[in-house]
């Protein structure tokens, strides 16, 4: 059983950056309250504010439908969201998308039959050095070939 | 007869040009505040750092252009792809996948052939991007290519009835 998708970008991206970036902006807002009073740190509070909610709502569209964990167990791929199980058959993935942005990376898997997550299954490789742009995938170049193949079984 | 590409014959050109022109008013400019005040080793570093940066600039948009089609029109059941003076014809169930990867000044819609033919196994090429878009927000032209490959293949593979 490979594991296909990022653990530690995954942990950081989905868990820990809200709380991480939510907590930083706030002990600033307090500590500018506790030093400057109410009344000469309102512009810092609406700033604080403003720059959570935009930074919340980026987050929230970045993250959105990634799944948690992607598992490769041969003919098959068992995928991981919000406490969600799915098997994936090669077989049913019909396309595959690399896009190197937002880093590290999305793949994205259209099936041919909607799983229990859905008809796309979007999930982040683990990070790589890219020099070119458009660079190609090891294992979205892998997941396609062997794709192809499990298809061609099938007939 | 619809174009779903992007007239890429002259962007890249005019921005390789643009960049390169760039560099060079920068390093004129800096030339003329350090002449006089800067040492030669300072000219020398700066002279390396502009050609430098000039050729990787030049080989990298190069690079990039080179790899793209000039023009791609949807023609239903299949794509007419025009480079250069050549021209092909790509039916829709030989396309067995379909990218697409944008970064934040450029979008690329990559098709990948089950055989290769004049350009070769995969072609690329820009398409239309709405202003103001992210970068993970999916590509109209490339997602209804994706559907209608699925399906010309699907139709392709199933028994005639």
């Amino acid at each position: 059983m490979k594991r296909l998708s990022t653990q530690y970008y995954n942990y950081i991206a989905l868990k820990a950056f809200p709380y991480l970036f939510c907590g930083v902006i706030g002990v600033m807002m307090f500590l500018s309250i506790f030093s400057l009073g109410w009344r000469k740190s309102i512009g810092n509070i609406v700033t604080s504010v403003a720059l959570i909610t935009v930074g919340t709502l980026m987050w929230w569209i970045n993250t959105n439908g990634l799944a948690d964990e992607v598992f490769d167990l041969g003919d098959h791929l068992l995928v991981r969201q919000n406490n969600e199980e799915a098997r994936v058959p090669l077989a049913d993935i019909v396309n595959v998308n690399f896009n190197v942005l937002p880093r590290p990376g999305r793949i994205t898997l259209t099936l041919d039959k909607p799983c229990k997550l859905g008809s796309e299954i979007v999930f982040m490789p683990p990070p790589d050095i890219y020099i070119n742009a458009f660079p190609k995938n090891p294992i979205a170049q892998d997941l396609l070939a062997r794709s192809i193949l499990a298809r061609e079984k099938l007939g | 007869m619809k174009k779903i590409s992007i007239d890429t014959n002259g962007s890249p050109k005019v921005l390789r040009f643009a960049a390169q022109g760039a560099l060079v008013y920068a390093a004129v400019f800096t030339f003329a505040r350090w002449s006089g005040k800067g040492s030669a080793a300072d000219m020398t570093v700066l002279a390396v750092v502009v050609i430098v940066m000039s050729f990787v600039g030049y080989y990298y948009q190069r690079g990039l252009s080179d790899r793209l089609v000039d023009e791609v029109y949807d023609c239903d059941e299949y794509l007419l792809v025009r480079k250069g003076g050549a021209e092909q014809k790509v039916p829709l169930s030989s396309v067995i996948n379909v990218n697409y990867a944008a970064t934040r000044r450029w979008a690329i819609v990559s098709l990948l052939l089950e055989q290769p033919g004049p350009f070769g196994r995969e072609i690329e090429f820009v398409p239309p991007v709405p202003a103001f878009t992210m970068v993970n927000t999916p590509n109209a032209t490339a997602q209804d290519l994706t559907q209608r490959a699925v399906r010309a293949r699907a139709q392709r593979q199933a028994p005639p009835t």
